[in-house]
């Protein structure tokens, strides 16, 4: 507790933060073309080490002594712009900046850029927008923010095609996904083909997998903060794309120029016109299908004041031979309000609906049922921001969510009396957090960003709560507790520190060093390694403590070529403690003991992640590798020896390259090549009335062999499109260039053929994939 | 449940291919497996004793001969015979209601033991046989189906477990796990069956080929436990359901028997109808 306090000793003096020789430029940086506001821009003050980066409003914040400045704002891939500022008073200057892309071509960019990578305290995230994601070759033409996500270091695929993603060693339920503030319980569709996040309503999408700030809390392994985009302010436009397996459509207007705009975009999918191909009747009549909806809408109110409301709607659906039913998806709204107290104090207040819903059934027969589940949360979320003065960034709030858990209903249909309806006993929970924290400059090469973050998660009744004995069977003395209705029956806290450090070596270097402690109080009831739809999430209890992982982070960033070249290498170890996983042959779905297969020990990762990225020029793209472990000791596991996590893959490296050729033509290449997924392998076998049933010694003591890949993409603009609005492309992605059969799995089962007899399956998914898609905007 | 999960596999089956592979599997200690029974019909109940082979050898079922092998009520020890190798019977006997029964193997001087409570199952009191001319997708996908449905008064309260069986003109027809029917009464606790209004729970369903009219159909409702139902459900995820893309860990199942020992030893009440088939 004691080293908790002296943290917070560094905070400035208010003496300090209120020194009168001292002035704030604050405005906004948006895009001169669409009136999108730039997340990340920098706004640099010319021959000094000040400068400021704009937040996810797209507002900075910069405090400087009396005197005369050159302000140079800029954005990957748009021109600068230099303002000339005679600093006597407070100055709000917002500046819109315009896309480069059109003159790349003819000048090589070749300016002094900044290396706000180097400079910035922040380590082990990376921030992408969607032009850079849309110039990776993508499966079936979907251009994905998850998938982009995946070629980065540290960050593993959960399987091929997959949109499930592993950071740092943690699970797939260790990610915390915001869409526009909102929590997305499952991010994806198709079992897992696609994500929910639509190319055209995304902004952009940053990842944390290390130092992760205290505004966060919720989740062990990861952030990734996607926002979507706020709408054209400017003019009516129109975009969309038609595409092998997808159609997309977003309309984007302003209602009251410069004030107001909103956006809307949809998306809809047709697989399911494959299954026609198929020679199974019943395939025939199947539908697997998903469409999603996005609109957003903006309203500046004051100067000082914007409200912001977005909202998803997305729906996948399985309907086979129109006798069984399956239906999935995510519903989030998020109303926000933004107000500048001043120039130094940003606040932003937040309402946050989100819902993970399924529902599965037969509509009519004699086995007529409904059965359904969801997680709804409601949340409140009050964040500030306290430019205080060039050395200091004073960030605090609150975020308290309500969630409801309803494990699953269960109800006969059509008058059939051949089952009872069945009601899991629903859950309730509070999860509040409360944090501050200090971004501190000490001297011009030093900077210290560190924090704390406060979560109090509170079970809430009604319930019944099994009581377990040590062998995980209900206690025969009191097998259940009952709860009333509203009574908090059993509260955890947690403190997370966090704390990232950055010293500036050179213009060009700099070593970075990062802690943080995150509590988790939900956990995922999914042992398999694909991710299936039917998700059940589960909070913490009396039974299940919550998950804290421990993680530090070392890192040396380097740019070169002028900042051009940015290089980075950096070094990971988490601990988990009460780490889970489940009980071998664990039946996860619709079962009211679910809590009885949970079996708690503890987790470590490690890992080296190198990482070079070009953004400028003709020629751009990344190289990034992984080495890294993931281990995990559970006692009634693997006989209690420490064994290798299900996603666990040594070696990991992803080329992704894009080449401009020429204003009409531009290529995009990716390799991914990783070590193969562990497998727990049989050592014999027995029949058990007539089943032959293998035998297994070691929890994932194989491995599956080695996956690589390569893809390959052609975009053409055409010419007739210079100097006129309606603008078309014509995209041809090739997934997996030259068919290499990547195991998805490999199973050991008995030869039909052959009882008895038993082998190896390799199971591939995806051979090679051409795809073409066209693209418009007007 | 787990069929549903299997739907998916189907779906994906589309664009997913599958081939045999030659992959290099190391080879574990050997086992013993035992698979018991006692019921409480009046019959020979019988033992079977087996090892575990390597994973590709062709034989899948080596029998063990010459082990001891003990059934005991807590009074009296009932000693098996060997009939045929690796098959052990006790002399005709009927297993009580309320007992708890121990099987004793004894084989190369180590004493392999499980034991198991027989309970009272609830009475079968009639079953019908009918085509429905219904399909119920991946359960039943022929219309001609015969759906084996039972009249039964479940008993009220959790914590009933069954297993089902089904012959024809005497022979029994679901003789491998995978063919099992087994369920606990979740959904149909305390519930009453009648035929009436084809108010139903399928337990079978018979391919028309198999039977004619005339044929009598047998259905066997047996008294299991919770662990059982538990052990069969895993047996058939590590074999008949695993390969598809959802898969959770791979796993061994369980057993009852103490000493390293696979497989099981179980104590059922029996209860059975029969129908015999008309025309439709």
């Amino acid at each position: 507790m004691r080293f908790y306090l002296c943290l917070f000793l560094f905070l400035p003096s208010l003496n300090n933060l209120f020194s009168q020789d001292k002035f704030t430029i604050s405005g906004y940086v948006t895009d001169l073309d669409n009136g999108e506001e730039m997340i990340g821009a920098t706004v640099r003050v010319k021959n000094t080490t000040e400068g400021a980066v704009t937040n996810i409003y797209g507002f900075y914040s910069l405090t400087l002594a009396k005197g005369e400045y050159d302000i140079v704002y800029s954005f990957i891939g748009y021109s600068d712009i230099e303002k000339r500022v005679v600093l006597d008073q407070n100055q709000q200057i917002s500046v819109e900046i315009s896309n480069s892309s059109q003159t790349l071509q003819e000048v090589e960019i070749t300016a002094e850029r900044g290396n706000t990578n180097v400079e910035s305290v922040s380590m082990s995230s990376v921030e992408m927008n969607i032009e850079t994601i849309k110039k990776i070759p993508a499966l079936m033409g979907e251009v994905d923010v998850i998938r982009a996500i995946q070629l980065l270091p540290g960050v593993q695929s959960s399987g091929e095609g997959s949109t499930g993603f592993f950071v740092r060693g943690g699970g797939a339920d260790q990610n915390l996904v915001l869409l526009d503030e909102a929590t997305v319980f499952n991010s994806s569709h198709l079992l897992g083909f696609f994500s929910v996040f639509n190319q055209d309503a995304i902004k952009d999408a940053k990842l944390y997998k290390g130092g992760i700030p205290a505004k966060y809390g919720g989740r062990l392994s990861s952030v990734l903060d996607v926002r979507m985009k706020e709408g054209n302010s400017k003019r009516f436009s129109v975009s969309g794309g038609i595409g092998l397996i997808s159609s997309r459509l977003t309309i984007e207007a302003p209602i009251v120029k410069d004030k107001s705009s909103f956006i809307i975009s949809g998306r809809r999918t047709y697989a399911d016109l494959f299954l026609n191909l198929s020679k199974n009747e019943d395939l025939k009549n199947s539908a697997l299908y998903f469409y999603d909806l996005n609109g957003k809408f903006n309203y500046k109110l004051s100067d000082k004041d914007r409200l912001f409301v977005s909202g998803y709607f997305g729906r996948d659906i399985l309907n086979i031979a129109d006798a069984f039913k399956l239906g999935w998806g995510n519903t989030t709204i998020t109303t926000r309000w933004n107000h500048l107290f001043s120039e130094k104090l940003f606040s932003n207040v937040s309402l946050i609906y989100s819902n993970y819903n399924y529902e599965l059934g037969i509509p009519d027969g004699i086995q007529a049922f409904a059965w359904n589940s969801d997680i709804i949360n409601y949340s409140i979320k009050n964040d500030y921001t306290l430019y205080a003065n060039t050395s200091n960034t004073i960030r605090f709030g609150f975020q308290s969510t309500f969630l409801d858990f309803n494990p699953a209903t269960f109800e006969p249909l059509d008058g059939n009396e051949n089952f009872n309806s069945l009601q899991l006993p629903k859950k309730f929970a509070l999860e509040s957090g409360i944090y501050l924290s200090n971004e501190q400059k000490i001297g011009s090469r030093f900077t210290i960003d560190y924090g704390m973050r406060l979560s109090i998660f509170q079970n809430i009744g009604i319930d019944t709560v099994y009581q377990y004995d040590e062998n995980y069977d209900l206690r025969e003395d009191e097998p259940f507790k009952t709860y009333g209705k509203g009574e908090f029956y059993n509260t955890y806290m947690g403190l997370e520190p966090r704390l990232g450090m950055k010293y500036t070596l050179d213009e060009f270097s700099s070593v970075k060093m990062s802690y943080n402690r995150m509590f988790q109080y939900l956990h995922l009831a999914n042992n398999s390694t694909g991710g299936t739809p039917l998700d059940v999430w589960f909070p913490s209890s009396s039974n299940i403590k919550p998950r804290i992982a421990d993680q530090v982070a070392l890192g040396y960033f380097r740019n070169f070529n002028s900042n051009t070249l940015e290089t980075s290498a950096e070094v990971y170890y988490k601990e988990v403690t009460n780490a889970i996983d489940f009980k071998d042959n664990a039946q996860l779905i619709f079962n009211s003991k679910l809590e009885g297969e949970v079996r708690i020990g503890s987790a470590r990762a490690y890992g080296l992640e190198l990482f070079a990225r070009k953004q400028q020029g003709k020629f751009t793209g990344w190289i990034s590798y992984t080495l890294s472990r993931t281990l995990r000791t559970i006692d009634e596991i693997n006989d209690g020896k420490e064994y290798v996590a299900n996603f666990d893959r040594p070696h990991n490296l992803s080329i992704v390259l894009a080449y401009d050729i020429n204003p009409q033509w531009s290529l995009g290449f990716t390799w991914v090549y990783n070590t193969g997924l562990p497998l727990t392998a049989p050592t014999g076998k027995f029949t058990y009335q007539g089943q032959v049933v293998p035998v297994y010694s070691e929890r994932n003591g194989a491995r599956i062999p080695d996956y690589h890949r390569s893809d390959f993409s052609v975009t053409l603009d055409p010419k007739k499109n210079e100097g006129r609005r309606f603008k078309s492309s014509w995209n041809l992605s090739v997934y997996n260039m030259y068919a290499r059969k990547n195991p998805f799995s490999i199973t050991f089962e008995e030869d039909d053929d052959n009882p008895g007899q038993t082998q190896a399956i390799r199971t591939y998914l995806f051979s090679i994939i051409p795809t073409v898609t066209y693209n418009f905007k007007f | 449940m787990n069929e549903y999960l299997a739907l998916f596999a189907i779906i994906l089956s589309v664009t997913s291919c599958r081939e045999k592979i030659d992959f290099d599997l190391s080879n574990g200690n050997t086992k013993i497996v035992i698979d018991g029974s006692i019921t409480s019909e009046n019959r020979r109940h019988s033992v079977k004793i087996s090892k575990t082979s390597n994973y590709y050898d062709a034989n899948s079922d080596e029998r063990v001969q010459n082990a001891s092998v003990i059934i005991s009520d807590g009074t009296t020890d009932f000693t098996l015979t060997e009939t045929e190798p690796g098959i052990y019977k006790t002399d005709s006997l009927s297993g009580e209601i309320g007992k708890t029964y121990t099987l004793k193997v004894s084989y190369e001087g180590i004493t392999y033991s499980a034991r198991s409570f027989l309970k009272e199952v609830a009475e079968l009191q009639a079953i019908i046989a009918v085509q429905l001319f219904e399909t119920i997708p991946i359960v039943n996908e022929v219309d001609s189906d015969y759906t084996v449905a039972m009249v039964i008064n479940e008993p009220e309260g959790l914590g009933d477990y069954y297993l089902f069986k089904y012959y024809i003109n005497n022979r029994l027809e679901s003789d491998t796990v995978r063919e099992y029917s087994f369920a606990d009464d979740e959904f149909i606790d305390g519930l009453s069956f009648d035929t009436a209004g084809f108010n139903l729970v399928p337990i079978y369903f018979i391919e028309s080929e198999l039977v004619e009219v005339g044929d009598t159909v047998k259905l066997e409702v047996l008294s299991i436990n919770e662990d059982y139902n538990d052990f069969l459900i895993s047996v058939l995820l590590q074999s008949e359901f695993r390969g598809g893309l959802f898969d959770g860990p791979a796993a061994n199942v369980g057993s009852n028997f103490d000493n390293g020992a696979l497989g099981y030893f179980i104590a059922s009440d029996v209860s059975s109808a029969e129908t015999i088939i008309t025309p439709q």
